[in-house]
Parts: structure tokens; C-alpha cells; sequence
């Protein structure tokens, strides 16, 4: 599925900056992300720079590799990049495809300006694989790494944060149906990709690769669904997310410390009389220890104690609070007196 | 305390104990000889030196650091407690105050070893600002801290299996320290032998490889218990000449070394005195006496034994104030750390100990060390014998002998072990099978240019058939790694312990329990379907054995025989490498094939040993690529004897080989095994081939047919002093397995090879 129209400058790789390295460019008309101050916010607890990154620098990231599990064995021969193309609601696309690993050299110079130049990395998993994967390439070959510490949107851990509990994994392919909807069609999975190469080296077929360069531009493509639909999940209107995601973005938020949005999060799930007992909580520990509003949070322990009755911890919290309600009821008729 | 002389006297006034002492050896005090510190020295190092009490140097550190200094590989050999590890630590701290950009990787063979000298280093660089960065990294360190160590450890202590996998495929992420690895420390190196030795002979060529490529070239200082070849073991390890460092400067007290022999109870049998109850009474004597006394045993089960009897002798209410504390490798590090401090402050006087206390941790100063059974090594044993006098007071250490062949020899040659140290520690980095392992986990840290060489090795071939396999990629004159594994995750350097079989007790069926392991060579003779398997004087009959799970279930029983089960050997040479002939035979070495199965076993009565039946054996081959050292004896031997008497006199003696040979390799009995010929088909002779039961061989043939003369006169000393009458399981095997003319016929025969 893609996030809007794609068009090929050629339909087939083309020679790119050596005869070692192909590639092939494409535009696509989708819309900027727009990622808004919640999201930034989140991403700023992790690393400041990403508060007020450019977002027209932005580059999204991903490697198709000839093994899955890291180290100086593994080769990443084809990177897929995007990034916005200069005008409103356009993207270019390119694809650089290792034609043999004696051109690495010239696959890493040819992504070194592109890495220099963004303002930000977005990857799924990038962090963790593709990313060290990618560095490690440039010292293996003794090269200087063109950054060597970008700021790093590694879409993957805002992921977790909202649909982990509501789903079983946060794979990519799980996400794209459970989240963005939709299954991929005439797919190869990610586990047979280095067999791929390794056919394609042997045979010299590039048609071989065609199934991998597809499953990379979706991979793109997915990463820009997913960083849509995760800007929209914390800057939109919380009207429009689940429970579940409710819940998961006050988690994000609260360990992000953006406590206001956090609030926002539990009184929004409140109001929608959920199940879970956690939101009330959560709000009545507020209302206790930073608001002082005991009568409000004596009525939300109340509301908890409805859906989980005999809850020890609850009847305990309730009974407290009616103790430091009644006390300071006392000190305020005292001082009227 | 110290130890009281009056108490040693007791040893030798009580004829009881008086009887059964086959030697006493006094070791005179020696005083120590310093030397200063070198004038170069960073001061801050000689400051913090003197803060933790050291003044000046004994003599071979100076040697030692003087010897690094001018850029050498360096191997110190001197003794437990004298100081080996300032030899390495003062020139790597040295050189890192000088330039802060300096890193050294110091491996030692267990992660709790990392962790002591960890400690102990700490200690050292505490005092020095700004700090030295020192870590420890293995499979413990926190995810979070690794990024830390990884780029600002100066000195990172590691163990060998974590370079294997977890640093050399990740070299980029430790740019750092290979751009300015100065030093790499190996402590323990006697530990480096065998299967385990010669796999990390290869990390460490794969980790001067990738050194190499990012330009330093380390040096090697490495710390060694004594052994016959430091420098060959040393040189195979750093890959170029050592410089061997051996003469102590240390001060040593007076030390006693008694060796002790239980009594004979079955002398047909050559069945003694258990060596346990032994140690129990030595070492009761030592603690009643007011002896700070440890006590070796060789395994968990017989610490725990031991324990016990020590215990119940020592704890019994006469004299209340007699701790007794245990200590193994499974105890928690708080429950250990709780013993030493015992042991330091005088409150635990006596300790049962696994060979866990044999290594470099912190227990203070014993006065006896009481060994249960020959720790299987010289160089273990001095190690565990060290651990009483490490001051200048006296302290004596018992070795109390067990039945075992290596036990026998020990204490009835003195010469042996208080002589020039006879042991080999063997590698052989070049075993096809392992080094291949390690060709492919080089492939995969960095690709091999086309001709390029393993250090000395020629890889072409083996780079030409991965890359036909796909594994590699050949383009422009390089190997491009090409499959999806990580081939060091698959890749152990220890040779599997899951090789073993479990035997399981399943006469309570509702509670099944594992009561013991049998290696993976003597399965099919010890635990096959109706085998009487004997555990702990208990006789157990085995119902099924389970090949492929590598289970054997047993039941307890109680019957009138024992099996005995024939493994059927073909031996043949593929291929000869060295040779020569002596007047009586002739010896050689080379690659042999061998395919084993077990095939029928015998029914014998206790006792009267007569054959009661028989019963057949269904066990796939086992076949076997490895290396062997053979001697083919001159027809006129052949000649002289009767053919009967010829035949078990060949078993006894090969038997005889096999139980002599670990006195100069080291090596454990499973590692050997030996096939003799009455006519084989190789020499055309009676022929007694000794091979190595690991695919490829670590290097044991070798040095057999080196040090042969040797051996088959330790072998004709073991048959000759043995106080049996026609062969036990001391010397040349029990005669019901070598015959009764077995041990008269082998003696004859050795006589014959050494000339005698
Ligand atoms: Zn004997």
C-alpha cells in the first residue's frame, strides 16, 4: 500500500555513481508528516535535538542486509531512502543497490552527503540494526562515518509505547494490519531477502532482485504510513483514538514527563467510563498528591472500586483519602473560626 | 599463628601415620630478593604503590617489566603468591598514565577470575587521578554500561569465549581500543591447552588480525603455573617468541610436602585405604593442633563428603571452638565472601575446598594444605599446595594418594614431581577441524584478500571451498562474507560438556534423579542395555539406553556380577609424519582413522571372575579422523615370548602408555585411548597405537613421540614398583583383563624398549 502516487524516473535500476553501484529515483505525491509538539516532545526525552529538528531534512531509512543478526559479517547491499522533495506534498524516492561487494566503497560514498545532510533518521528497528549495520560499514571499509550520532527517530519505540498491549507483536507487518490496515499482496518475506542476493550473485540476474526492491520501497512506504498515523495519534484529536491507545499514549506521555498531556489522556478515558481501573487511579494520585482535590479523587477511587470491588489497594487509598479529606475539612472550619 | 613444629613431629612419632609417608620434602625458607623500582615509572603509579605497601619489587618483577619495556612478549612462570600480576599490571598502568590513550585487554579463562583481579585492580587505580578506567566484560555486563566500556575502557577484563563472539565480530563498535591495543595480558596460560588451548590459540590469531588492521600490534604478557614448554605454549598463544621469566624473587617460608600412601587392604586387588577417610584423619590432626588447614577434594560430591567426616571428627563438642566451613564453585559470592573473611580473622580454621580456591582468590595465609587425591596435574598441585605458607612463617601440604594409576606414580616417584617440571601443555592450533571454525569466523570480521595467510597458514584452499559453498563471495581478489549465520554463536571453545551422557536412577519412578555423567567414549562400554553400571558402590542395571537423547536409565540392583564389554577398535594410518628407529622398536606419530563398536559384553561372577554369559551390544560406529603416536616392537621381542602371553602382555602395556602418558601431557585419561596390534597391518609387527579421542588431535601425538622414551620408562616404573601381584587398576589394568601373565609379560616388554 502506498501513502500516495509513485512514479519511477525508470523503471528499472540505471547505473549510479560506479558501475558497482544502481539506482533508481522516484517521486511521490503524499503529504509532509507535520509532526506536531506532543510528538516532538516525546522524541525530545529522548534526545533534545529532536524538539526542533527540520523537518524538510528528514530522511527515512531502510536496509535490506545479507544476514539479520549484526556484526562486521553482514552486508547491507540495498538502501532505500526518502525524503521530502522540496515542494508541498512531495517526496523523492531512491533506491542504491550494491552490484557487488567489491563497490561498497562507492555504495558508502554515495549515501555519505545524504546522511550528512538530514536533520533527522527515521528507521523501524533502525537504532538497534541498521543503523550500527550502516556505521559499521564505514569503518570496516576505513572510511570516516559522515555523522556519527544523528539524531534518530527509530519509529519502533513510539510504536510500542501505544499498540504493544492492545497487540501480540509491533512488527512492521503486524502493525500494517492491525494499526494501518491493510496486508501486503505478492510480498516476499523479510527472512528470505540475504537468499536473494545471494542468487543474485550467483546468477547475475537483476531480475532476481525485484521482489527485494519492492519489499524495500514498501518498508518505506510503511514507515511513512506509521510516522503518519503516530503524529496523528499524539497531536490529533484524542476523540479518534481507541482506549488502548489512549492508555498507551498516557504511558508514552508520562514517560516522556509531559505530565498536562498525560492528564489529558486519563480525563479523556475517564470520561469514557473505560474498564480499566488504571486511568482512575492514575487521575485520583493527581487529584491526591499535586491537585489536593480529595473530593474528586474520592469519587474516581469510588468509580475504581465499582469495576474491581474488594480491591485491597483501593478500599486502603479510599480510606486514606477520606481521613486527609476529613482533616483538612477540620483545619478548614478551625481556621474559620 | 603459626603452624607449631611440634605438631609436624606428630607425623613422624605416631608409626601409624609414620608408615604410610613415601617421602617428606623441606623446602628451605628463602629470603626474598628486590630489586628498585624502575627509574621511568610514572609517579603516580609509585605513589600508589606505596599506598597499598609496596615499596619496591621483588627481582623477576623488575626482569619482567624490564623485558616488556623493550617490547617482548613476556611469560612468568614463578610460583603461586609471587606476584605475578604486578608484572603485567605496573607496565600497562605505567604506559597508560603516560599516554591516557593506551588500552590493554587482559582475558582470563573463567568470568569470577575477571572478576578477583577486577578487585585487586581496582584497588591499585583507585588512588590514581584522574582515575584509569578499568571494566570487566562478559556476559553479566548490563546492556546499558556496554557502549561505555566498549569506548572508554583503558583496561577491559575479559575471558576468551567473549572475544570469541561477543568483541572480535564487533570490532567496529571497538574501534577504540584496537586503534591503541598496546598490551593483551593472558593469566593462566597453563589453562590454555587441549581442545579449549587450541581453539583460543585461533581467537588469538583472529584478534592480532584485526589488531593489525587497525594498525597496533600488541604485545603479549602472559602469566603461567609452572610447566615443562612455557615458551612453546606462550609462543603459540602471541604468535611470536616469549621471553620466559622463571626465577622468584618472593620470600618463601620453611615448607614441608608430605606425600602419603593409604595402606594396601587387597594387595592382590591393589585396593587401598580410602583416600578420603586419610585426608579426614590428617586433616583432623592439623585443626585439633591449631592448624589453619584447607582441604582439597577433587570433586563436589567428595568436598561434601569430605565435609561431613571433618565435621563430625572436628565439631563433636571436645574442642567447640574448631570451625569447619565448606567452599565450592556453587556457593553464593556473599557465602564465600563470608568464609574468607572467616578464614582471615581466625574464626573458621578449617576449609573443604573444590578446586574453586585453587585460583587467585583472597583467603589469607593457611599453615596446611591437605590434598584428597593428586589434583590430576604437578602444576595444580603446587597451585593448591601454595595456598598454605603464601607468608614466611613454615607450612607443610599432604598429598594423600587414591588407587588411580597417576595417584600411584606420584607418590612412589618423588623425583618426578620435586624435579625440573615434566609437564607439556599442548595445543595444536593447526587441527584442521577447529582451526577452520576460526578461518570462517575470521572470514566474517573482516574479508580475506585473495592469498592472504592465518598467520603462518596457508588458507587458500579452505577460502576457495566456502566460497564454491556460497559461505563467501569471491569479487575482486576478496572473500565477502555471504551467509546469514554468525558463525562464532555456533562455535564452543570448550569441548561440549553436552557430549556427555546422563545416567538416570529410576527405581523410584516417581522420582527420577541424574546420578551421573559418562563421557561420550566410554557410553558404549560402561552404560549399554543391561550393562551393570557401578555408582558410589552401588550396583545399578541399565534398561535402555537412549543414543540419540544421551540418556541411560537405571534401576539399583544387587547381583553376584559385574560386565565387561568389548570395543571393537580398527585402527588404521593415513598418514605417517615422523619416525624413528630405536634397537628394540620403532616410533612414530601421524594422522590415523579409527572406527570403533562396542560389540558383545561378558557376564562376570564376583570374585571368581568366571565368565557367567554373554550378551550383544547394538550401538552405531563411531568413526574417527585423529592423530596417534605408535611404537612397532622388533621382531626379536616378538620371538621371545609366547604368542599368549605376547597378546596381553601388548594390552598391559598399552594400558600401562595410556595411564603414563597425562604424567607429561596434560591431559585428562578420556583424552587418550589405545589399540594394540598383535600384526598390524601398517608395520607388519606388534604395534601399540596411543590417539587422541578429539577429531584432529590437540597436539598430545606429537609430544608423546617426542618425550616416548620417557614415557615408556614412567610405564615400566608403574608396572615394576607396583606393589601388586599380577596387575591392578594402579598399574597395568585388573588381571582379568590383561591376563595373568600380563604384567610379568609387559614388564618383559618395556625392559626390552628401554634397556633396562
Ligand atoms: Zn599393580
Amino acid at each position: 500500500m502506498s501513502p500516495g502516487v509513485l512514479k519511477w524516473e525508470t523503471a528499472w535500476l540505471t547505473e549510479g555513481p560506479s558501475s558497482k553501484v544502481l539506482l533508481r529515483r522516484g517521486s511521490l505525491e503524499a503529504p509532509h508528516l507535520g509532526i506536531g509538539k506532543r510528538l516532538r516532545g516525546y522524541l525530545a526525552s529522548f534526545d533534545e535535538r529532536l524538539r526542533n529538528f527540520d523537518e524538510s531534512r528528514l530522511l527515512l531509512l531502510d536496509l535490506e542486509t545479507t544476514g539479520l543478526c549484526g556484526g562486521t559479517g553482514t552486508i547491507p547491499f540495498l538502501a532505500g531512502i526518502l525524503v521530502p522533495d522540496g515542494a508541498r506534498s512531495r517526496w523523492q524516492l531512491t533506491q542504491y543497490f550494491l552490484v557487488t561487494p567489491a563497490g561498497e566503497k562507492q555504495f558508502l560514498e554515495a549515501l555519505a552527503p545524504l546522511l550528512a545532510g538530514a536533520s533527522a533518521i527515521v528507521s523501524f528497528n533502525g537504532k538497534r540494526f541498521d543503523w550500527p549495520v550502516l556505521l559499521s560499514r564505514y569503518v570496516l571499509n576505513k572510511m570516516c562515518p559522515p555523522v556519527d550520532d544523528p539524531p534518530h527517530i527509530d519509529l519502533l519505540y513510539p510504536a510500542r509505547r501505544l499498540w504493544s498491549k492492545a497487540l501480540q507483536s509491533v512488527a512492521l507487518q503486524n502493525l500494517e494490519e492491525r494499526v494501518l490496515g491493510f496486508r501486503r499482496r505478492f510480498d516476499i518475506p523479510s527472512a528470505l531477502v540475504p537468499s536473494y542476493y545471494q542468487m543474485f550473485l550467483a546468477s547475475r540476474q537483476l531480475g532476481v532482485m525485484y521482489p527485494v526492491f519492492a519489499h524495500n520501497v514498501q518498508d518505506i512506504f510503511s514507515m511513512l504510513l506509521l510516522a503518519m498515523r503516530l503524529s496523528e495519534s499524539f497531536d490529533g484529536e484524542y476523540a479518534c483514538l481507541s482506549e488502548l491507545e489512549l492508555a498507551g499514549l498516557a504511558r508514552a506521555c508520562k514517560r516522556a514527563g509531559m505530565d498536562a498531556e498525560r492528564l489529558d489522556c486519563l480525563r479523556n478515558l475517564v470520561e469514557r467510563n473505560v474498564f480499566e481501573i488504571l486511568p482512575y487511579v492514575e487521575l485520583a494520585k493527581y487529584c491526591e498528591h499535586k491537585a489536593k482535590d480529595y473530593a474528586t479523587a474520592i469519587s474516581l477511587v469510588k468509580r475504581a472500586l465499582r469495576l474491581a470491588p474488594g480491591n485491597v489497594e483501593l478500599q486502603k487509598r479510599l480510606h486514606r483519602l477520606q481521613r486527609k479529606s476529613e482533616s483538612w475539612a477540620r483545619g478548614a472550619s478551625h481556621n474559620n473560626h | 599463628m603459626a603452624l607449631d613444629p611440634s605438631l609436624l613431629s606428630r607425623f613422624k612419632i605416631d608409626s601409624r601415620l609414620r608408615s604410610n609417608i613415601t617421602y617428606w620434602h623441606v623446602t628451605p625458607p628463602r629470603v626474598a630478593s628486590y630489586a628498585d623500582f624502575p627509574e621511568n615509572i610514572h609517579p603516580d603509579l609509585i605513589k600508589a604503590l606505596k599506598g597499598r605497601g609496596i615499596t619496591q619489587l621483588y627481582s623477576h618483577q623488575a626482569v619482567a617489566i624490564d623485558s616488556v619495556a623493550k617490547g617482548e612478549n613476556v611469560v612468568i612462570t614463578t610460583p603461586t603468591a609471587s606476584g605475578k600480576t604486578l608484572c603485567y599490571n605496573l607496565p600497562v598502568l605505567d604506559a597508560i598514565l603516560k599516554d591516557r590513550s593506551t588500552r590493554a585487554l587482559y582475558l582470563f579463562p573463567t568470568k569470577a577470575l575477571a572478576q578477583d583481579q577486577l578487585d585487586e585492580l581496582l584497588s591499585l587505580t583507585g588512588a590514581l587521578d584522574p582515575p584509569v578506567r578499568v571494566y570487566a566484560y562478559d556476559g553479566d555486563t548490563p546492556q546499558d554500561i556496554r557502549k561505555m566500556v566498549r569506548t572508554n575502557g583503558n583496561i577491559v577484563l575479559t575471558n576468551p569465549d567473549m572475544l570469541h563472539t561477543g568483541i572480535l565480530p564487533h570490532h567496529t563498535k571497538w574501534i577504540k581500543l584496537f586503534q591503541s591495543l598496546r598490551f593483551v595480558v593472558i593469566d593462566e596460560l597453563h589453562q590454555y591447552r587441549g581442545v579449549f588451548g587450541s581453539h583460543a590459540a585461533n581467537v588469538f590469531r583472529r584478534l592480532r588480525r584485526i589488531a593489525r588492521f587497525y594498525g597496533s600490534e600488541p604485545q603479549f604478557i602472559m602469566c603461567s603455573a609452572t610447566i615443562s614448554n612455557p615458551s612453546e605454549l606462550a609462543e603459540a598463544m602471541s604468535g611470536k617468541k616469549a621471553t620466559v621469566i622463571s626465577e622468584s624473587g618472593a620470600p618463601s617460608g620453611e615448607r614441608h610436602f608430605v606425600f602419603y600412601n593409604p595402606p594396601l587392604v587387597d594387595r592382590e586387588l591393589g585396593i587401598r585405604r580410602s583416600c578420603l577417610l586419610e585426608a579426614k584423619n590428617i586433616a583432623s590432626v592439623l585443626g585439633r593442633g591449631g592448624a589453619k588447614t584447607i582441604v582439597f577434594a577433587r570433586s563436589r560430591l567428595t568436598t561434601e563428603l569430605l565435609l561431613t567426616y571433618i565435621k563430625e571428627s572436628l565439631e563433636k563438642g571436645v574442642l567447640p571452638d574448631i570451625t569447619v566451613r565448606g567452599y565450592r564453585g556453587g556457593y553464593l559470592p556473599r557465602e564465600r565472601r563470608e568464609i574468607e573473611r572467616g578464614l582471615r580473622d581466625g574464626s573458621v580454621k578449617v576449609v573443604v575446598a573444590t578446586n574453586a580456591l585453587e585460583l587467585g582468590i583472597d583467603i589469607g595465609d593457611m599453615d596446611a594444605a591437605v590434598m584428597a587425591g593428586y589434583p590430576g596435574t604437578i602444576a595444580s598441585t603446587w597451585q593448591q599446595a601454595g595456598r598454605a605458607g603464601r607468608s614466611c612463617s613454615p607450612s607443610v601440604a599432604f598429598l594423600v594418594a587414591s588407587s588411580s594409576p597417576l595417584d600411584q606414580y606420584v607418590v612412589t616417584h618423588p623425583d618426578y614431581f620435586f624435579g625440573k617440571n615434566p609437564e607439556n601443555a599442548l595445543v595444536n592450533p593447526n587441527n584442521p577441524y577447529i582451526m577452520w571454525d576460526h578461518v570462517k569466523c575470521a572470514a566474517f570480521e573482516l574479508p580475506f584478500e585473495k592469498g592472504e595467510r592465518f598467520e603462518d597458514v596457508d588458507v587458500s584452499p579452505a577460502l576457495t571451498h566456502l566460497a564454491e559453498q556460497g559461505i563467501l563471495h569471491e569479487a575482486e581478489g576478496r572473500y565477502y562474507w555471504m551467509a546469514e549465520s554468525f558463525p562464532a554463536e555456533s562455535i564452543s571453545l570448550r569441548s561440549a560438556s553436552s557430549e556427555n551422557f546422563v545416567v538416570i536412577d529410576i527405581t523410584e519412578a516417581s522420582s527420577p534423579r541424574v546420578i551421573g555423567e559418562v563421557d561420550r567414549a566410554s557410553a558404549p562400554l560402561l552404560i549399554h542395555d543391561d550393562a551393570i553400571y557401578i555408582h558410589e558402590a552401588q550396583q545399578y542395571h541399565i534398561e535402555k539406553l537412549d543414543w540419540q537423547e544421551k540418556k541411560a536409565y537405571a534401576r539399583r540392583v544387587n547381583v553376584d556380577y559385574y560386565t565387561d564389554a568389548n570395543l571393537a577398535v580398527d585402527l588404521r594410518v593415513i598418514h605417517l609424519n615422523e619416525t624413528n628407529v630405536h634397537p628394540t622398536y620403532q616410533a612414530a606419530w601421524g594422522g590415523v582413522s579409527i572406527v570403533a563398536r562396542a560389540t558383545i559384553f561378558k557376564k562376570i561372577r564376583l570374585h571368581t571372575h568366571e565368565n557367567i554369559g554373554y550378551g550383544t551390544i547394538t550401538l552405531p560406529e563411531e568413526q574417527l579422523h585423529t592423530d596417534a603416536f605408535w611404537f612397532a616392537l622388533d621382531p626379536a621381542i616378538e620371538k621371545s615370548m609366547a604368542p599368549t602371553s605376547l597378546q596381553s602382555g601388548l594390552q598391559a602395556v598399552a594400558n600401562l602408555v595410556a595411564n603414563a602418558a597425562p604424567l607429561f601431557v596434560m591431559c585428562d585419561p578420556k583424552d587418550i585411548g589405545v589399540a594394540p596390534q598383535l600384526k598390524s597391518p601398517f608395520s607388519g609387527a606388534p604395534t601399540v597405537f596411543v590417539y587422541e579421542t578429539y577429531p584432529g588431535g590437540t597436539g598430545l601425538s606429537q609430544k608423546l613421540y617426542q618425550l616416548h622414551e620417557s614415557v615408556l620408562s614412567a610405564a615400566y616404573n608403574m608396572a615394576k614398583n607396583c606393589e601388586c601381584l599380577a596387575g591392578c587398576p594402579s598399574c597395568v589394568g585388573p588381571a582379568e583383563e590383561v591376563g595373568v601373565e600380563g604384567k610379568k609379560a609387559a614388564i618383559a616388554i618395556l625392559e626390552a624398549l628401554t634397556g633396562k
